[in-house]
C-alpha cells in the first residue's frame, strides 16, 4: 500500500496540471513554446558574438 | 516575488484597443498587469497611443467609431497606467536595418522602442510578428495562465 503512494501523488499532480490547463484555457503546445522562449531569453548570455552571427535571421 | 527577468513589460497597440472595445481576454490581461506592475514598470509608446486613437476613431462592423471625447478619455487612462516611450528617427532607422523576416515594420519599431527600457516581455495579439526577436518573450492576452506563470 505504501509503495503505491508516489504513483497516487504523481497521478494527482498530472490531474491537477490537466485541470489547470483546462481552467486557464492553456494548450500544452503554447506552454511548451513559452517555456522554450523563456529558456532562450534566460541563456542568451552564454553565446559569443560569433555564435550569434550564425543566426542571421534572428534579432538579439 | 516578482520575476526580475520580466520586470519591465511593453504592451502593443492591439491589446489596448481590445481593452477599450470590450474583448474579454485583453481586459482580463490588462487588469492583471495593472495589479502586478505600476506605471514605472509598464510601458507603451507614443506610436502605440496614436495607433490606439486612430483605430478607436474608426468605425468597424461590430461597433461605432469612438467620439473625440471618449478617445481622449481612453488616452488619458492609458497615460495614467503606462510610461509612454518616445518614438524618434533613430528608432525607425534601427528598425529598417534590423535583420528581420518580419515584414511588419510597425511591430519592429515597437520592439525597438521596447528595448530602450529593456522590456523582456511584450504583450501582443500579433505574436508571430515578434517571432525572430530572441531577447524577449512574447505573451498573448488569451494565454493569461502563461502570463500569470511568468509575470507575478
Amino acid at each position: 500500500m505504501a509503495a503505491k503512494q508516489p504513483n497516487e501523488v504523481k497521478k494527482q499532480i498530472d490531474d491537477l496540471f490537466k485541470l489547470l490547463l483546462q481552467k486557464t484555457q492553456t494548450s500544452y503546445k503554447s506552454l511548451i513554446e513559452s517555456s522554450r522562449r523563456d529558456f532562450i531569453v534566460s541563456n542568451l548570455e552564454v553565446l559569443t558574438q560569433t555564435e550569434k552571427q550564425r543566426f542571421d535571421k534572428l534579432v538579439f | 516575488m516578482k520575476n526580475k527577468k520580466y520586470l519591465n513589460i511593453y504592451v502593443d497597440t492591439n491589446v489596448m484597443v481590445n481593452f477599450f472595445t470590450g474583448i474579454d481576454a485583453d481586459k482580463k490581461c490588462l487588469m492583471y498587469l495593472f495589479s502586478k506592475r505600476n506605471k514605472e514598470r509598464l510601458f507603451t509608446s507614443a506610436l502605440a497611443l496614436v495607433q490606439v486613437a486612430q483605430v478607436l476613431q474608426t468605425k468597424k462592423k461590430s461597433r461605432a467609431a469612438f467620439s473625440l471625447d471618449k478617445t481622449d478619455e481612453c488616452l488619458k487612462y492609458l497615460i495614467s497606467k503606462f510610461t509612454v516611450l518616445d518614438l524618434n528617427n533613430n528608432d525607425i532607422i534601427d528598425s529598417i536595418s534590423s535583420p528581420s523576416e518580419n515584414k511588419d515594420l510597425e511591430d519592429i519599431v515597437h520592439y525597438q522602442i521596447s528595448q530602450k527600457k529593456n522590456c523582456m516581455a511584450i504583450i501582443t495579439n500579433n505574436a508571430k510578428h515578434f517571432v525572430n526577436m530572441m531577447n524577449v518573450n512574447i505573451f498573448e492576452p488569451v494565454r493569461l495562465g502563461i502570463i500569470r506563470q511568468n509575470i507575478s
